[in-house]
């Protein structure tokens, strides 16, 4: 009631987001792409991890948090992540974002798979095996090196 | 023939202790400190201490020149990414999972990267087999 909408610019064609993993990534992905008329979904195995959101966008129903492992299709299903127009997956391990994202995009059919991994190895070869990929590391580097 | 194993528990061990029977060349790769030893002090020099998962440790093991890579871990992610990092990045011939959830068998099956081992099917079909017997025509189902 009191958050009128994170100050971001409006995504085109992005009406339906689920997001894989509510730590502190995920939690703040979500809470920027929130605004009237889209629908976020946020999914963790933890129910702790909901502490991460916050309370007044949950209450409006702009972000549902589901509790749901992500390395499961079946988990994924019930949160209607085949729905959606992007998977974002942003879970601390970079072996379960590689599975939840491979899941989403060639079983669910996800139009836009997103995959979180620090290795900067997996990182190139799961590039080249479809996934859009960001990096924790390679961010901080590039932010580090701009602020020298 | 050269096989890598990622796992030094029950089944990565038996299956190393067959194929060095087998007078084959093996590595054993787990990041437990107490699996690693217990590997080293019954089979020899022929473990990695590392987790798979990270390509240095599959270099390190040897992964480009291997044949074979059989991966034994309980997390099915986890062998997922090792069966990946092998099969695409090392190059190796066949890459075998035990896979623990059934419905990860699709996943495997659909990136092609290796043979997976339903380990429920498998058990339950055994149960099924032997328990076949008992039953008349109260179950229905297949």
């Amino acid at each position: 009631m009191t958050n009128n909408g994170a100050p971001l610019p409006m995504i085109r064609g992005l009406n339906r987001v689920s997001i894989g993993g509510c730590g502190r990534t995920g939690a703040s992905i979500a809470t920027a792409l929130c605004r009237p008329g889209r629908t976020v979904h946020i999914l963790d195995s933890s129910v702790d991890a909901f502490d991460h959101l916050p309370r007044d966008i949950v209450r409006n129903g702009l972000l549902v948090p589901f509790l749901a492992d992500i390395t499961l299709e079946s988990d994924l299903r019930k949160a209607g992540v085949q729905d959606t127009d992007v998977f974002i997956a942003t879970a601390g391990s970079d072996p379960v974002n590689i599975m939840a994202a491979q899941i989403a995009l060639h079983i669910l059919d996800v139009n836009r798979v997103v995959c979180r991994l620090d290795d900067p190895v997996k990182r190139d070869l799961y590039e080249d095996l479809d996934l859009t990929t960001i990096s924790h590391t390679e961010i901080l580097r590039d932010l580090a090196l701009e602020r020298l | 023939m050269y096989a890598i194993i990622v796992g030094a528990g029950r089944v990565g061990t038996a299956i190393a202790r067959w194929l060095l029977d087998a007078e084959q060349e093996i590595t054993v790769i787990d990041r437990d400190p107490e699996r690693f030893a217990a590997i080293e002090d019954e089979l020899g020099s022929v473990a990695v201490r590392g987790d798979a998962t990270e390509s240095q440790v599959l270099w390190q093991a040897g992964a480009s020149r291997a044949d074979v890579l059989i991966a034994t871990g309980r997390r099915d992610d986890e062998n997922l990414v090792i069966c990946q990092l092998a099969a695409n990045l090392f190059g190796v011939g066949r890459v075998l999972s035990i896979v623990s959830i059934s419905e990860h068998v699709e996943l495997f099956n659909r990136l092609g990267v290796s043979e997976s081992i339903d380990t429920t099917a498998i058990m339950v079909d055994a149960i099924e087999e032997r328990l076949g017997g008992l039953l008349v025509d109260d179950v229905g189902g297949s």
